[in-house]
């Protein structure tokens, strides 16, 4: 792995991790004492700094080192968790967010920082209480409470001390360390050493250290309390802290209930019990490395085990590690079970996808050559090869499906933020995310969503004062939903807010020019009105939403993406925005139709049936455009007449089919002249010069190398709808 | 064993006068049977000053000879209490029981 793509994974995990946090902050608001949340702020300010001190981005390490200290204060109940802290917080992990893109934008990851950056983080830190760090010989003081010990006898830390010859000249009075360990519990016994049996007293230097000091220590302080005594003293002293029996049993009792899912590593899982300290660990990692690069050069042989250095080094007795062992194993072989995530760069995933779209066309290709040629033994062989090619075709597309849940909970600071900005109280609810679909769908329906619910807070919900007076509740809500259907996603987003005024957007699209005051629409026509362009109802633009931009871009975004976008609003009561999508922008399974001197096809997800029109000649026509199908009103469109293309050598007495499309609630039939089957079909974008084509979402390419066009049902409903308003003018 | 024969030393017995306190131990311990320390001026110890005490022990019954802490200030008694080494460097037991009163 080069250095960019390491830097490139670096900041997505930062990314994920910053999400993480942000998602905690949020539960903390309303639980403020959530350890599970506590915790994943924690590890994401302590994993973004460990791996920025990877990399050298020393302000990286510096911020979130402040950050993760204050959690840990936190964690422990030595600082309280206000609103306004958490708060802070919330800005923090902006200014971590605003670091890392600081670093990812400049190519060469060693420039300073740019003065404004420096002074925010300043400015963040000196709110969070942070003074600067004390110079490393300074003995911290803190304020214990006396401690209690613990009733058994021999319920001793065993702590052994062995100092380098050069402490003293590094400014380490090893007494020191002995006098603040003395305010942490009771010094039961002391052993001080001179081991001087390798120099002769000629030789003694009085300014070096040969100090070593054996200690029982008593106390009920934890192992990372007792290892910060001798925080720094470890570039100048061998210290080994071995814990007590009943210590032992606890971090046994600790990795029998370690949840499986939270076990990574050996090390990590030593450290999350307290075992052992962050620096033991370090300290046996390096071991466990040098010893496998002496190796290296000889024969390859296994790294040791990480818990035989610990239990050597004596950070660790050997029943604990025996238990982290199985813990571990139990984990690992569960973990098997579970889903194994492997990072794979979305370009060649995308590669991917477009080869088996290939295959799709040539495998039509091969079963129409097969046809032609009449070889009747070579259809099963097809056959297979068709089962096959869907098989595969399905997985790859699958491999780019992530649920939407991920992109829909960052909404929950989008709404925080605005709601404070405007004095509103709302709830954010979010159901359906674990539903299911295509990355590059989700990465282009964001922006529009944002927009929606931005929308939603801005000009939806009222204030707690307005909503009061109204009898509803104080506290608002935007409910966002996803859930599949027939091969479409619908996200809902909802809010139970003042509602759409028909009688105020009339006006206004009047007022712009956009209807003619006698034109007739329905309601849901004057409410789609708000999709068009220039058309904002509230009179002041604020600065989130509101500047008669907006709509309708959400319209076109979701328009490109082969989506539709419904809306429904009662005044007062509230809005419901419904934005259906195709799961996938790349291949469908469609339904191919003949009409006239061309082929179509019909995403096959729409079509409900299919019935023969001599069949229901007995049914009575309304005009021309209404058929009665088993009682049931349908408009339908001649698809002939659509696109002028009617085949005249075709006999005017053979039958034709309707072939009745869903869309949303809404149904239609297209009346078409043959009906060809399913059809696996990869979608090509149509160029650039027919990006105004209305009703046709694309084009693919048959088996026999014809090329049909796929239609776009929602837009061939409101093209076959405009000749009734017409009609009805008149 | 008089008076005269002890070693009294006085002010810091820290990094800063271990050389000169070293040299001072090694003139005295050198040839003796009886080793007895006054530690009565000592104004302030630390690690340095604790292992040349220890040293000269050392020194001291490398040779044979006795070794003894006649009389101690407050701040060498606090480092020897903390340490547990009243005993080990052979502290008058008068001298202990009167530190203990005084702590």
């Amino acid at each position: 792995m080069n250095l960019d793509s390491a830097r490139q994974a670096f900041i997505e995990e930062v990314a994920e991790l910053l999400q993480t946090m942000e998602d905690a902050l949020l539960t903390l608001e309303q639980n403020p004492a959530d350890p599970e949340s506590l915790n994943d702020v924690f590890r994401a300010m302590h994993t973004i700094k460990g791996t920025g001190g990877v990399f050298g981005y020393t302000p990286v390490v510096e911020f979130t080192h402040t950050v993760e200290t204050l959690m840990d204060q936190v964690r422990s109940g030595q600082m309280m968790l206000t609103k306004p802290l958490i708060e802070t917080l919330f800005e923090c992990r902006d200014h971590t967010l605003a670091l890392i893109d600081f670093i990812a934008a400049d190519a060469t990851g060693d420039a300073p920082l740019s003065p404004d950056l420096q002074r925010a983080g300043d400015a963040l830190l000196a709110r969070l209480g942070h003074v600067p760090p004390p110079t490393p010989t300074a003995v911290p003081v803190l304020n214990f409470d006396a401690p209690t010990y613990l009733p058994e006898a021999n319920d001793l830390w065993m702590i052994s001390l062995e100092f380098k010859a050069d402490a003293f000249r590094h400014g380490m009075d090893p007494l020191s360390f002995l006098r603040y360990l003395s305010s942490l519990g009771d010094l039961v016994h002391v052993v001080t050493l001179l081991p001087l049996a390798f120099i002769d007293s000629e030789h003694f230097d009085p300014e070096s250290c040969y100090l070593s000091f054996g200690i029982a220590f008593r106390s009920d302080a934890d192992k990372r309390t007792i290892a910060g005594v001798f925080e720094f003293a470890d570039e100048d002293c061998e210290i080994r802290i071995l814990e007590p029996d009943s210590a032992h049993n606890r971090y046994v009792d600790l990795l029998e209930a370690t949840p499986h899912d939270q076990i990574n590593c050996m090390g990590d899982l030593l450290v999350s019990i307290g075992a052992i300290t962050p620096f033991e660990l370090v300290r046996a990692l390096k071991i466990q490395e040098d010893s496998s690069q002496v190796l290296d050069g000889t024969e390859p042989a296994a790294k040791r085990r990480l818990g035989d250095i610990l239990v050597e080094q004596g950070s660790i007795k050997s029943g604990v590690v025996e238990q982290a062992v199985k813990t571990q194993e139990t984990a690992r072989s569960k973990r098997q079970e579970d889903n194994r995530i492997i990072r794979v760069d979305a370009q060649r995933l995308g590669h991917l996808i477009d080869l088996v779209g290939e295959l799709v066309t040539s495998s039509a290709a091969i079963r129409v050559m097969v046809k032609r040629a009449g070889i009747d033994n070579m259809n099963e062989v097809v056959d297979g090869v068709d089962y096959l090619v869907s098989e595969i075709r399905d997985n790859a597309l699958q491999l780019r499906m992530v649920a939407i849940g991920e992109s829909l909970s960052r909404f929950r600071r989008v709404v925080r933020d605005a709601s404070q900005e405007l004095g509103k109280l709302i709830d954010l609810v979010i159901t359906g995310g674990e539903t299911e679909l295509d990355k590059t769908v989700v990465e282009k329906i964001i922006d529009p969503l944002t927009h929606l619910i931005r929308n939603a807070v801005d000009h939806g919900i009222e204030e707690p004062m307005v909503r009061q007076k109204a009898d509803k509740l104080t506290t608002g809500t935007i409910h966002l939903n996803a859930y599949h259907d027939s091969g479409h996603i619908v996200i809902e987003i909802e809010d139970d807010g003042a509602g759409l005024d028909a009688a105020r957007i009339r006006a206004k699209a009047e007022a712009k020019g956009l209807v003619k005051p006698d034109e007739v629409l329905t309601r849901e026509e004057i409410l789609r009105l708000i999709f068009a362009p220039g058309l904002s109802t509230k009179e002041q633009a604020t600065s989130l939403s509101g500047r008669g931009v907006g709509m309708d871009v959400v319209r076109r975004n979701i328009e490109a993406l082969r989506g539709t976008v419904e809306l429904d609003s009662t005044l007062g009561v509230g809005t419901k925005i419904t934005i259906i999508l195709p799961l996938t922008l790349a291949i469908i399974e469609g339904f191919l139709v003949g009409a006239g001197r061309d082929q179509y096809v019909i995403p096959l997800s729409q079509v409900a049936e299919c019935v023969e029109m001599t069949a229901t000649a007995t049914l009575k026509q309304h005009g021309e455009h209404y058929i009665n199908l088993r009682g049931e009103v349908l408009p339908f469109i001649r698809l002939t007449d659509l696109f002028h293309n009617a085949d005249w050598h075709r006999a005017t007495n053979q039958r034709e089919s309707l072939v009745v499309v869903r869309f949303g609630h809404h149904k239609m039939g297209l009346v078409v002249d043959t009906l060809l089957g399913e059809l696996q079909t990869v979608i090509k974008p149509l160029g650039k010069l027919f990006e105004r084509l209305r009703g046709v979402a694309g084009a693919t390419i048959l088996g026999t190398g014809d090329i049909a066009l796929i239609l776009d049902v929602a837009e061939l409903a409101a093209i076959g709808q405009v000749p009734r308003h017409v009609a009805a003018k008149h | 064993m008089s008076a005269e024969s002890a070693l009294v030393l006085e002010g810091e017995m820290t990094i800063y006068t271990a050389a000169a306190i070293r040299t001072q131990l090694q003139d005295y311990v050198t040839g003796r049977q009886h080793c007895v320390l006054d530690l009565t001026a000592v104004s302030e110890i630390d690690s340095a000053g604790l292992q040349l005490l220890l040293w000269v022990r050392r020194v001291a019954a490398e040779q044979r000879a006795d070794f003894q802490l006649r009389s101690i200030s407050p701040p060498v008694a606090q480092v020897l209490e903390l340490l547990q080494l009243e005993q080990g460097l052979n502290l008058k037991t008068s001298d202990a029981a009167r530190k203990q009163h005084e702590s």
